[in-house]
């Protein structure tokens, strides 16, 4: 194999694919990249056995070379030093050329380096998924869709299937659904795909998908999402990514979410989120970051927390809406700023169901994402 | 009155550890001298059976080869006039608190390790005598009022006179000082100092520490590298020093426990769960009278061999509910005991506990509202059970016919401890004594 | 690799071929024998055939799937072998984490647990749980050289392959065949258990050298033994010889003891048959009491050795003893 190329596209690539790899593995070929030159580009794949990328350099953009191919072949090259290496090379030409039993040498302007590659015949190959079963979804909503529910996973790895976000397809719909059982976030988009697939109970790892939306890009390009039995691929321009799926059932969650409220409120949500944050400085005592809301007609939304060592904190809010009860609860101010945060909407609609039932919590006109709080039992 | 301080050092401080002597059986014979006094005795977790084990017996049983821990069947083999006595819980606390009270007389710094023991601090006590008068007057007033036989270590830490009140028994009084230590201690076994434990003796063994007086040369860094911070503790412990305080914790409500000496050893995991829901019955009660709730739930463990292991694990959420404590003390039995591996006492603390009042508990989405449910049955159990007694209402799962379904019966549950704070050395140590002697 | 390898582990090898021929693999594998026993190395060839792509029922140890377990590159291999006295729960519990991804339904996952032995009790009693609820395509192998340390448990939820002890002469014409000199393999059998670690002595470049210094140390003592101590400096303690002393305290036991035979009538039984005829000239110049004094010798010295004593100076001590009684 020998090929040279534009260092810049390799060292972005590389820091792509470089994403699958674990320091943890005990496999010794799975602490590379592979690298594979071929006449239609070069290819790189990393895995961890769990998350897979492989990212595909084209041999020219509308505009450029990017990289020319003397010799096709490939080799297994140490992840972390390629990484650290490409990165610091001087010049913008990178040579990359295999020699006898993988020895590789990388040169790019005066500097020559010689690095012990390792079989790629040993490299695991990549998952092989029928690709049937296509939805089509664009990166910006994929990347909203999870950033509005992976804060919501559990970190309790004694459960280990709530640690991943559920997906599920249903006529066009798509639903991501994460709790850790004591919140829950559920998000529904309407995609592109042939109308007779549906899939349930396809749990992706929290950590896989952390990942991939680091590689997801915030312009709208097409993602196509293929799901197999214990695979799901999501083809994003010139990168495959790889995740293992979670064994196990996910909770049934529809009949959680209450379809009938005693209070409803609609406020400002930038002011509930200061009002929280402030109010959680002095909620921090024993973990709980407990904050009390108290709603009613006449004063709006009341927040308190207080601490035995720096004192306590009081603050109203004025809501734009009120229909039912007073309310008096208590709640972990984490969950709800996380929430708040997350929430993409000028005004919230929170709806009460009982001092010791879920708080919901969406924005004012849209049904398309809900959150679901359960509050602290006092007293 | 005279002056006695120079018998009280400049610095230091004095410590008493007050140990009676055969307990459970003394007390029978200050009950009932005409029936037992002077004569072979021995309690057992279960007398009509035939098949239970000594709890502890009397000097005189002692003499003739009886052991705690021996098999009933055994024990009348080799005595068979041995008078067996059911254990009265009741009698032994009420004995025990008297016994307490009497050392309050001379100090308010009293540590009570369990049943039958406590240590007492007499460093600002000068105004009652020499720290030997002390000693003696206590063990005086323990004999004259409530007939009972009690050992007393006198030193300048705990360590030395919990050695100390070992070293005479029935009825001594024993002085240990820093400079007693070589001579006493230094050519006997690692295991024979207090709070080593044959685990870390054969580890000792094994690094060419054989005797106490070797520990006590040894190199703190080589300890530090084999046992860690223990290291340094085991280089004081060798050489009498130890400057742990006498912590009184009479009213203190740091954890609520409870354990069974079981009949026989059990093994089968019906007869363990059986045990532990009765445990956790009874201490979840205990709990919920107190408005509290725990975050933490030990379990302890003991097996024929008399070896006491403790695990514990601290819960998500604190909890008052039994199935949740249940199924914890189970969780943790399961990881950390052998299947099948025999056991012979059985024990469930709950720690780390908060007012239920003060204490927000984060609702669960997938089951807040059984939750509730729960509760308010709980509440009427607990209702219903302190009107028409312990046994009004028992859950299928907890009938049996091992001591932890006695625990309902106040006068004869069947532990063999029944104090809140379960603290295992104390354990270690009482039972020590028994197999000692 | 294939099976044939494991000389004299017929039964093993039929059981466990008979379950890839049938497709019948259990769930759990118990692989135990004394120390010495190619447990480990069978593991890893069982699991080759498993994925094996030329044979059903064996390892052909060319194709890329034996390569990537040999190299232990096989991304569905997990092979747990802790360095420390223990193997702990939070070992396991990473099994417990790849546990967790969904296989498709024809992968397999073998996890290799070698001195299984060395699980603590937690770490077992959640092995256990493992094995009591099989998940399909998991596979576990365990090796111990110590079966009465595996809980009943596991013991009874795993398919038990017994590892055969080898009989000393098989070994022997095993190595012999191998090239390996008849009286060094001999020597060699005692001072080792098992072929492997025997093969592994023959193969060192100091051990023939030793045993030749050995008898050379005790020859120059009967002629001269001021000589023998400069011997013994130049031959051992300023040469590599001086990293295995230890062993040639073996050798120097094993050497008497054939003293000891001859002096009892025994020939036949002698190890050093090179050295025969030296022997019986010289067996007479003793005592068999100090014959046996000297062996005890060599054994004490021996044990100094591992309470750090440093070796010249507890060879010098032997040699001074040896000299002086």
């Amino acid at each position: 194999m020998k090929f040279t190329i534009n260092t810049s596209t390799l060292n972005h690539h590389i820091q792509h694919a470089a994403k699958a790899i674990s320091n943890r593995t005990t496999i010794p070929i799975l602490t590379g990249i592979k690298m594979e030159a071929t006449n239609v580009g070069i290819y790189l794949t990393a895995s961890d056995t769990n998350i897979s990328i492989q990212t595909h350099i084209p041999l020219e953009d509308e505009e450029h070379v990017i990289a020319e191919i003397t010799a096709t072949g490939s080799v297994v090259l140490p992840a972390k030093l390629l990484t650290e290496l490409i990165r610091k090379l001087p010049n913008k030409q990178v040579e990359v050329e295999v020699k006898d039993n993988f020895q590789t040498m990388i040169r790019s302007g005066q500097t020559e380096v010689e690095i012990n590659g390792l079989d790629p015949e040993e490299y695991p190959l990549l998952p092989s998924i029928n690709e049937n079963n296509t939805l089509v979804i664009s990166s910006d909503i994929l990347k909203l869709m999870i950033k509005e529910t992976i804060f919501s996973v559990s970190h309790d790895e004694s459960a280990a299937i709530l640690t991943g976000v559920m997906f599920s397809l249903d006529h066009g719909k798509l639903t991501f659904t994460a709790t850790d059982r004591h919140r829950l976030a559920l998000k529904e988009m309407h995609v592109e795909s042939a109308a007779d697939i549906t899939f349930k109970n396809i749990v992706v790892s929290g950590k896989n998908l952390n990942e991939l939306y680091k590689i997801l890009s915030e312009q709208s390009e097409a993602i196509h999402i293929i799901v197999s039995d214990n695979q799901i691929l999501f083809k994003i321009n010139n990168i495959l990514f790889y995740s293992r799926i979670l064994d196990g059932v996910y909770p049934d969650t529809t009949r959680i979410i209450p379809a009938q409220s005693k209070t409803d409120v609609i406020v400002n949500k930038q002011k509930l989120l200061q009002a929280i944050d402030r109010a959680s400085l002095l909620s921090r005592e024993q973990n709980t970051n407990i904050v009390k809301m108290t709603v009613d007609e006449n004063n709006g939304i009341s927040i308190s927390s207080s601490s035995s060592t720096f004192g306590k904190i009081n603050e109203e809010i004025k809501m734009d809406e009120f229909s039912g009860d007073e309310v008096n609860i208590s709640f972990n101010s984490k969950y709800m700023l996380d929430v708040l945060k997350v929430l993409d909407a000028e005004q919230v609609k929170i709806k009460f169901t009982g001092a010791m039932s879920p708080i919901l919590i969406t924005p004012e006109d849209d049904n398309e994402c809900v959150f679901l709080i359960l509050p602290y039992r006092t007293g | 009155m005279a002056d006695n301080s120079k018998f009280y050092p400049t610095k230091g401080r004095v410590i008493l550890h007050i140990d009676m002597n055969a307990f459970y059986c003394s007390v029978h014979e200050a009950e009932e001298p005409e029936k037992y006094k002077g004569k072979p005795s021995a309690v057992s977790g279960s007398v009509e059976k035939r098949k239970g084990i000594i709890v502890t017996c009397s000097y005189p049983a002692r003499k003739r080869g009886v052991k705690t821990g021996m098999h009933v069947i055994e024990a009348l083999k080799i005595c068979p006039d041995l008078m067996m006595i059911s254990p009265d819980f009741q009698i032994y606390k009420k004995y025990s608190q008297q016994f307490v009270a009497i050392c309050y007389n001379y100090s308010p710094l009293v540590q009570v390790m369990s049943i039958d023991e406590c240590f007492v601090d007499i460093t600002g006590s000068k105004q009652f005598g020499t720290p030997l008068q002390i000693a003696e007057t206590i063990q005086n007033r323990v004999r004259d009022e409530l007939s009972l036989p009690c050992s007393i270590g006198v030193a300048p830490n705990k360590l030395l006179a919990k050695m100390g009140s070992d070293m005479k028994k029935p009825n001594g009084i024993t002085v240990l000082r820093k400079r007693d230590v070589p001579h006493v201690f230094w050519d006997k076994h690692c295991a024979f100092l207090y709070g080593i434990g044959d685990k870390t003796a054969s580890k000792l063994e094994k690094l060419g520490i054989h005797t106490l007086g070797q520990l006590a040369h040894s190199d703190l860094d080589f300890l530090t590298k084999h046992f860690g911070v223990v290291g340094k503790a085991l280089l004081d412990a060798a050489n009498g020093l130890d400057d742990s305080p006498v912590v009184e914790e009479r009213q203190s409500n740091k954890s609520i426990g409870h354990a069974t000496t079981l009949p026989v050893n059990f093994s089968d995991i019906g007869d363990i769960k059986r045990v532990f829901l009765n445990l956790a019955d009874q201490v979840s009660r205990r709990l919920r009278k107190q408005q509290l709730l725990c975050s933490t739930v030990q379990i302890t463990i003991r097996d024929p061999d008399m070896k006491t292991i403790t695990r514990s694990t601290t819960l998500n959420t604190p909890t008052e509910d039994r199935k949740n404590i249940f199924e914890t003390a189970m969780d943790l039995f399961e990881k950390h005991w052998p299947e099948h591996k025999p056991v012979r006492l059985l024990g469930l603390t709950l720690q780390k506990l908060a007012e239920k009042k003060s204490t927000p508990i984060q609702l669960d989405l997938f089951d807040y509202d059984e939750q509730d449910g729960e509760e308010v049955l709980t509440e009427t159990m607990d209702k219903l059970r302190d009107k028409f007694g312990e046994n009004a209402i028992i859950t299928a799962g907890m009938l049996g016919d091992d001591p932890s379904v006695m625990l309902r019966d106040k006068k004869r549950r069947g532990t063999s401890l029944q104090k809140d704070d379960l603290s295992i050395e104390h354990w270690e140590a009482s039972n020590r004594d028994d197999v000692k002697e | 690799m294939p099976f044939d390898q494991f000389i004299g582990q017929g039964n093993a090898i039929t059981m466990l071929r008979r379950s890839l021929q049938q497709d019948m693999l259990s769930h759990a594998y118990l692989f135990s024998g004394v120390p010495g026993t190619p447990k480990d190395d069978m593991a890893i060839v069982f699991a080759q055939a498993m994925f094996c792509l030329l044979h059903d029922d064996d390892a052909c140890g060319e194709c890329m799937e034996c390569k990537k377990i040999e190299h232990g590159n096989h991304a569905n291999i997990n092979i747990l072998k802790s360095d420390t006295s223990s193997i702990k729960i939070d070992e396991i519990r990473d099994i417990k984490q790849k546990l967790e991804l969904k296989l498709s339904e024809s992968e397999k996952k073998v996890f290799i647990i070698t001195d299984a032995d060395k699980m603590t009790t937690p770490a077992a009693n959640s092995m256990l749980k493992f094995l009591e609820e099989p998940a399909s395509g998991i596979i576990f192998i365990l090796t111990t050289s110590n079966m009465k340390s595996i809980l009943p448990t596991i013991r009874s939820r795993s398919q038990w392959v017994p590892l055969a002890v080898m009989s000393n002469i098989t070994v022997r014409d095993t190595l012999v065949k191998e090239g390996f000199s008849v009286v060094l393999v001999n020597t060699a059998l005692k001072m080792t258990a098992g072929i492997d670690s025997a093969r592994n002595l023959l193969q060192t470049n100091w051990f023939a050298e030793l045993r030749t210094v050995m008898i050379q140390l005790v020859k120059e003592c009967f002629k001269n033994p001021i000589a023998a101590s400069i011997y013994a400096q130049q031959k051992i303690i300023k040469s590599t010889l001086s990293e295995y002393i230890d062993s040639m305290f073996d050798l120097f036991a094993l050497f008497f003891k054939d003293f000891i035979y001859l002096g009892g009538g025994k020939e036949t039984h002698i190890l050093f048959e090179d050295e025969k005829q030296w022997m019986l000239e010289h067996v007479h110049k003793h005592t068999m009491e100090r014959w046996m004094e000297l062996m005890h010798l060599a054994l004490e010295s021996k044990k100094r050795l591992r309470y750090n004593v440093s070796p010249q100076l507890a060879l010098e001590k032997f040699l001074f003893n040896m000299k002086g009684g």
